[in-house]
């Protein structure tokens, strides 16, 4: 069966077995690839580590920043109290050096002290802590002892031998000249080599007092040849300068380490000393080290200054946020563990949180409520004779002015009875409610209590005070929602009331503006002027008719006193003919003004009166308007000053040790809670309040505290702004590029520059923003080109060219019908003259409706001489185009020398044209501005940071992004698709607008979200183009231009801001995680809203095929 | 040549024309008797195609017989779907394209100058190799060519939605969801869309670039069953890698080799009794 040979001759079986699963083994490691799944599968793996920490961390950071956390009472040690929440804890370095200023703090302290009894606590106080710091740093004072052992000796000797060797080689080399006195020179080099004999030797074994000695000679002799040198130096010597600044630089080099070497050798010869009176100093030694530092020995002191720095402990500390800034003059406060005596949580400890000076900690004492007495229309009448008597008394000079006292005196014990009599009432009727204490305010603001007051005392109002903590509270929760609502109320008249009005009042002011500069004449001034007298004429119309009301009143019920009623009278008719002359004056000189303005006006008067009757009419609306807005902000504060707390702060004044009452407006705090006695579902409420005031509420205390709600509007405006702009441009770029252009060398460059504007650095798009759009276009638009600085050409010129330019167009497209045919032979493609042909007029067409628009929105007359030329311009483009593509698809060879010169001439003057658009309209004439009024008050428009700058600006930088996914998705489309719809009978155009663009639309879609994310994460151009830290309007807006020309906020620069530029930068920390986190969310949403739109469109074009 | 051809027997001809070809040199197709007694819709005259410095298609002489089934065969590479795609001009979407000789379609020059290529795409019908479906519904699909020429009528459209789907047999399977979106069919069912399409617009020519490559066997068969349906109604123009397929769906083949047309004749002639061995040993698998 086996053949014995055929064994012998060949492998077995078994042997080649073996053999296929050594291969097998050797190569499944290289050629299968398992170490590849380890690798790729490790990178993602750390990147997704790195991701989750990054977001997990924020997320912490953000979602942390407002949960309530608990008030608590530290009292230190020395007698200091803390009130506040712990904003962080940490390990640090205590020092001697540390230990060594608290206790002069203290010493200090107690010198400060006259009274006896606090003297002697300051001093048990600075004992017990004396105590604390030794305890704490006695066992690190052997190990530092013993690492000073470690002083670098021989280093040090090797380093200043070998530096002699260097000034003495640099030395020898040079010529000396004569003034350097050559030969001191030398005879100082020898005796500094001659301290290379000490340098050989080990340090442990030189004499060191000798030493010491040697090296304080060698300095001087060092000294000696410095001086030498420096003279070479300045006045020359050596032929090369590079030389003698070598060894300029060896001599200074040496003076330090010989320094270095003597300040070793000295420390060596006083560490003995120091370290026999630290361990004779034992309880002591803080002192021992703080007189060793200023001994007189430089080497003792310089060791036991490092001493003192070496001798170190970690330890806890913790920064608490201790608030009242008025009376601490601090936000926050260090405090070390060795130092707290007592931490206690006090179960009343109220964070308050206010609208203007940070956060207050404290115990609710007592709750206020006043309440006025309502004025009676009795009093106010008696109120207004008495005045009307006191003011205009002396009229009646020649008459008796003993009468008019005694009219005084009597209208004044009337009103006394009045007013006491009301009194009485008021209190009877305040007295019922059942409030714990009750004060009646008196005139004159002091309060006292309701039976010390007098029967013809003046109450003008009463006090429910609640006093404790429980009951302070208790009426807190009922009031401040009230005053809440209030404020609120208050804030939306004081912004969009207040807002309108001035709106109005703005545009009539610039109304007259305008008119000033369409006649160049002075108006404004004058036109105030008349207001001025207006308003003074109304002021003495009022007057009159108060005064009339008076002594209306006065003859009515005075009647039992004939006397006083018929001197009211007789004042009155005095009064009339005082203010007839003064309000004639005034009308008279309204009259000459008018007659003024209208010399003024000349020919324009007509027109120009009628702008300025509205101008004047338009202010004393708004004026009047103003004063009743005004009047109900004045109502609102005061029904909020009705509500007051009062608090006790601890732990204030320089010692921290005092304790004061503060009494807070409740109109002036936001939120307010006892922490430590909230239950987790009450800290809940403040918690979700506190993020409804974050995303809601306008930000607070240099943006360290309330909301940010104008910042989310401003970046979420300008991304969808920035997408509305970038996806369109890019997309319909990135369509030519691939569907249109035929490859070759341009489009190959096109690509690359494009793909290298990704790679810009994006401030670089800011300078550029800030040049091109804000300083050229936006002063443009504001002022024309004068505003935009530049040059305007004459009108003869302008329309020359203009001219010019369209009898070229003409040409041009005459030269491409008669070739027409010219460009590609099949009609696929559109041949570029086509294009030229298209995109100048309506480009052209495009300037001139902007213009229009802008001229709708803005009303400026002067465009009109702009946009109607170039739109005949662009219409005339048009009709030809029209001709030229009717008759397109009879050709002839586009081959020919002739079609491509035509083609050329064609393209060439296609450029051209759009270059002399461009330039005609920078360079108009007839042009000056949309703005002109506001930018002669002072107020560019849009010639500065502006919302719709900064997204055009984004909308540059993120532009490569949108191009390039665009081609991706394009390029995507597959081939046969097109073939499918051109074998359809579908011309280009059809083929991209039904097949192409519809499959691609997922893909531009990821463009447009991948330049959202960029743009609304983008920061540094920003602070060139609009973003600010603070705006006071939101940058939308119901009157054109609608709110784009305002500086924005944004959240990006509002991280950076809070972050970096905030005065109290430790309140603001976690507001940049919370802001962060918010950033975050926000172009998540937005991203998964376009990702979301972006699944339905694929689900609906680019379904799998099988 | 020919005329002696006729009578000839299987590969009794003594030189192989392949090997001229190969060579280079000029060869006459072997075009049958049969040929000349139809009606011509397609008139391929002197036809020359260049990829670039590449010749693709030499002196094609070509008459395609109207309202027949016309088979394109021969090895891959040999120019069936350059001269197919040459007919509606979808070549010209290739750069560097370049021909000479011309195409007559109806009595129609194809080539001229002059000629609107839309209009002359839209008398012919075309189904690719793979199946090409827009992405849209099933009806949008049917109806593209109306709807690219502007056509709003919505009874004309669901009439002509539903003759072409009827015409494809495909309106059984697709008439309750007309308005879903087509990639969601099978290949089968979407490549008798793609005919439904190409049919939709009534064309005068409808050419097939190896409809049934990508199908599976019960699907090449409906697409078979399909044209035969077809025939007669449309002038089918159809490259096929298949024998069977030509054999048994066509009435003309056509062989082609590296740009050549070798012979032309009714399909059972070609099939059984050719009159060049080339064709014979093509036919038979000997090579190719």
């Amino acid at each position: 069966m086996s053949d014995p040979a055929g064994h012998s001759g060949s492998p077995t079986a078994a042997s080649i077995a073996a053999e296929r699963t050594r291969i097998r083994s050797r190569s499944s490691v290289l050629s299968a690839g398992e170490p590849m799944i380890w690798l790729t599968g490790g990178s993602l793996m750390l990147c997704l580590v790195m991701v989750v920490l990054l977001l997990g961390y924020i997320f912490k950071q953000g979602m942390m920043t407002f949960w309530p956390g608990p008030v608590t009472h530290i009292v230190t040690e020395d007698g200091r109290q803390y009130l506040g929440e712990i904003a962080r804890e940490e390990e640090f370095d205590f020092t001697a050096t540390a230990a060594w200023s608290m206790w002069t703090a203290l010493e200090q302290r107690i010198q400060a002290t006259a009274d006896e009894k606090a003297k002697a606590e300051l001093t048990a106080q600075r004992d017990t802590l004396l105590a604390k710091t030794v305890e704490l740093l006695s066992p690190e004072l052997d190990p530092a002892l013993a690492d000073l052992e470690n002083d670098g000796a021989v280093d040090a000797f090797r380093i200043a031998s070998s530096s002699i060797d260097a000034v003495h080689r640099s030395l020898s080399a040079l010529e000396l000249p004569s003034e350097a006195q050559p030969r001191q020179v030398r005879d100082n080099l020898t005796k500094l080599l001659a301290l290379q004999t000490l340098f050989n030797r080990s340090p442990d074994q030189v004499d060191l007092d000798g030493a010491i000695g040697r090296l304080e000679n060698a300095q001087q002799h060092l000294a000696a040849v410095q001086k030498s040198v420096e003279l070479m130096f300045y006045i020359g010597g050596d032929r090369d300068f590079a030389r003698v600044r070598h060894s300029r630089t060896a001599v200074k080099q040496l003076r330090d380490r010989l320094a270095a070497v003597q300040q070793v050798l000295q420390d060596r010869r006083a560490r003995p000393e120091v370290r026999k009176a630290l361990q004779q100093a034992g309880d002591r030694f803080l002192h021992v080290l703080n007189d060793l530092a200023g001994s007189t020995d430089p080497g003792v002191a310089h060791t036991a200054q490092n001493l003192r720095d070496a001798v170190r402990v970690r330890h806890r500390r913790r920064l608490l946020r201790t608030g009242n800034y008025r009376l601490s003059k601090t936000h926050f406060d260090w405090v070390a563990d060795f130092e707290i005596a007592t931490s206690a949580a006090p179960p009343w400890a109220m964070v308050v949180e206010r609208r203007e000076w940070g956060r207050f900690y404290g115990f609710p004492q007592s709750f206020t409520q006043k309440t006025r007495r309502p004025p009676s229309d009795e009093e106010h009448q008696l109120q207004s004779v008495q005045t009307f008597l006191a003011r205009h008394g002396r009229l009646l000079k020649n008459e008796d002015a003993r009468a008019i006292e005694a009219a005084k005196k009597q209208v004044q014990e009337k009103l006394q009875a009045v007013r006491s009599h009301r009194s009485q009432d008021f209190l009877a009727k305040v007295k019922s409610d059942d409030a714990p204490v009750q004060r009646a305010l008196l005139e004159g603001g002091q309060a006292v209590p309701f039976d010390r007051v007098g029967a013809d005392q003046n109450v003008i109002g009463a006090l429910r005070i609640s006093e404790g903590r429980a009951q302070a509270w208790e009426q807190w929760t009922r009031h401040h929602p009230v005053v809440q609502t209030l404020f609120d109320r208050e804030y939306v008249l004081r912004r969009s009331e207040i807002g309108r009005v001035n709106h109005d009042q703005e545009q009539s002011r610039l109304s007259v503006r305008q008119l000033e500069l369409d006649t160049d004449v002075n108006l404004l001034e004058t036109a105030m002027q008349v207001l001025t007298l207006q308003e003074q004429i109304n002021a003495l119309d009022r007057q009159m008719e108060q005064a009339a009301q008076a002594v209306e009143y006065a003859r009515t019920h005075f009647q039992a006193d004939a006397k006083t009623a018929s001197l009211a009278s007789r004042l009155l008719v005095r009064f009339r003919q005082a203010n007839a002359g003064n309000r004639n004056d005034r009308v008279r000189q309204i009259g000459q003004l008018e007659a003024e303005l209208k010399a003024r006006l000349g020919d324009e008067a007509e027109d120009g009166m009628t702008v300025l009757q509205s101008f004047w009419r338009t202010q004393q609306r708004t004026a009047e308007q103003t004063r009743e807005i005004n009047e109900q902000i004045e109502a609102l504060d005061r029904q909020q000053a009705r509500y007051e707390i009062e608090m006790e702060a601890i732990g204030n004044g320089p010692n921290r040790n005092r304790a004061t009452k503060t009494t807070l407006a409740l109109a002036d705090i936001v939120r307010a809670y006892p922490a430590n006695r909230f239950s987790r579902g009450e800290k809940w409420n403040v918690y979700v309040a506190r993020w409804g005031e974050f995303l809601a509420d306008d930000p607070r205390e240099a943006n360290s505290e309330g909301g940010v709600f104008p910042a989310i509007v401003g970046t979420v405006v300008m991304t969808l702004i920035l997408a509305m702009v970038v996806v369109p441009f890019g997309a319909l770029a990135a369509l030519y590029l691939r569907e249109y252009a035929k490859a070759g060398p341009i489009v190959s460059v096109i690509r690359i520059a494009i793909n290298n504007l990704a790679g810009v650095p994006s401030i670089v798009f800011g300078v550029f923003g800030m040049i091109f759009f804000c300083y050229m276009v936006g002063s443009f638009i504001d002022g024309g080109p004068r505003a935009a600085s530049i040059p305007v050409l004459p009108k003869m010129w302008w329309f020359g060219i203009l001219i010019g330019a369209a009898v070229a167009e003409l040409l041009g497209v005459i030269a491409a019908y008669a070739n027409r045919g010219g460009g590609k032979h099949d009609n696929q493609s559109t041949p570029w003259l086509l294009n030229a042909a298209l995109a100048v007029p309506l480009m052209a067409v495009w300037i001139a409706a902007a213009g229009i628009w802008l001229r709708w929105i803005a009303g400026a007359e002067s465009v009109v001489g702009v946009a109607v030329p170039l739109m005949v311009l662009g219409m005339a483009g048009v009709f030809f185009w029209m001709l030229y593509s009717s008759t397109f698809c009879e050709k002839n060879d586009p081959r020919s020398f002739f079609s491509r010169l035509v083609y050329m001439v064609g393209l060439a003057t296609a450029i051209a044209t759009v270059a002399v658009v461009i330039f005609l309209v920078a360079t108009t004439p007839f042009f000056d501005g949309f703005y002109e009024a506001r930018l002669v008050d002072g107020n560019p428009t849009f010639g500065k940071g502006a919302l719709i700058w900064a997204s055009l600006t984004l909308a540059l930088l993120t532009l490569p992004v949108v191009i390039v996914a665009t081609e991706e998705a394009l390029s995507a489309v597959p081939n046969s698709m097109r073939e499918g719809s051109y074998a359809c009978g579908a011309s280009k155009w059809q083929t991209i607008q039904r097949i192409v663009l519809p499959r691609a639309m997922p893909g531009i879609m990821t463009g447009m979200i991948l330049a959202m994310a960029r743009g609304a994460g983008e920061v540094a151009p920003l602070m060139l183009v609009g973003a600010v830290k603070l705006a006071p309007k939101l940058p939308v807006s119901w009157n054109p231009p609608f709110g784009v020309d305002r500086s924005f906020m944004h959240l990006g620069f509002h991280i950076y801001d809070v972050g970096f530029q905030s005065p109290n930068s430790e309140a603001a920390k976690p507001m940049v995680f919370t802001t962060t986190f918010l950033l975050i969310g926000i172009v998540a949403v937005l991203n998964v809203t376009a990702i979301a739109l972006r699944t339905r469109l694929r689900r609906k074009f680019v379904a799998s095929q099988f | 040549m020919s005329q002696t051809g006729i009578d000839t027997p299987n590969g009794a001809e003594g030189e192989s024309r392949l090997e001229a070809i190969v060579r280079g040199e000029q060869v006459q197709t072997e075009v049958h008797e049969a040929i000349r007694h139809e009606q011509i819709i397609l008139d391929v005259k002197d036809f020359n195609l260049w990829y670039g410095d590449k010749q693709a298609l030499f002196d094609n002489n070509l008459r395609v017989s109207r309202g027949k089934v016309t088979a394109l065969i021969g090895p891959s590479g040999c120019g069936k779907s350059t001269l197919l795609r040459s007919v509606n001009r979808i070549n010209d979407l290739i750069d560097n394209v370049r021909i000479t000789g011309d195409m007559i379609l109806s009595g129609q020059t194809i080539y001229d100058p002059s000629v609107d290529v839309i209009e002359l795409r839209k008398r012919m019908g075309m189904v690719f190799q793979k199946p090409n479906p827009f992405p849209m519904s099933i009806y949008e699909n049917v109806v593209y060519a109306l709807r690219i020429d502007g056509e709003r009528n919505r009874a004309l459209l669901d009439e002509t939605c539903e003759r072409a789907l009827r015409g494809a047999a495909l309106w059984d399977e697709v008439k309750d969801r007309l308005h879903d979106s087509a990639l969601g069919m099978s290949g089968g069912q979407q490549q008798r869309l793609c005919i439904a399409r190409a049919i939709a617009a009534e064309p005068d020519v409808l050419l097939m670039d190896e409809p049934c490559s990508a199908l599976d066997p019960i699907a090449t068969g409906k697409i078979e069953d399909l044209i035969a349906e077809l025939r007669g109604e449309y002038t089918i123009l159809i490259v096929t890698h298949n024998m069977q397929q030509a054999s048994r769906s066509s009435d003309y083949t056509v062989f082609m080799y590296l740009g050549r047309l070798v012979e032309y004749g009714p399909t059972s002639d070609l099939f059984e009794r050719p009159h060049l061995r080339d064709t014979e040993d093509y036919i038979t698998g000997r090579f190719g």
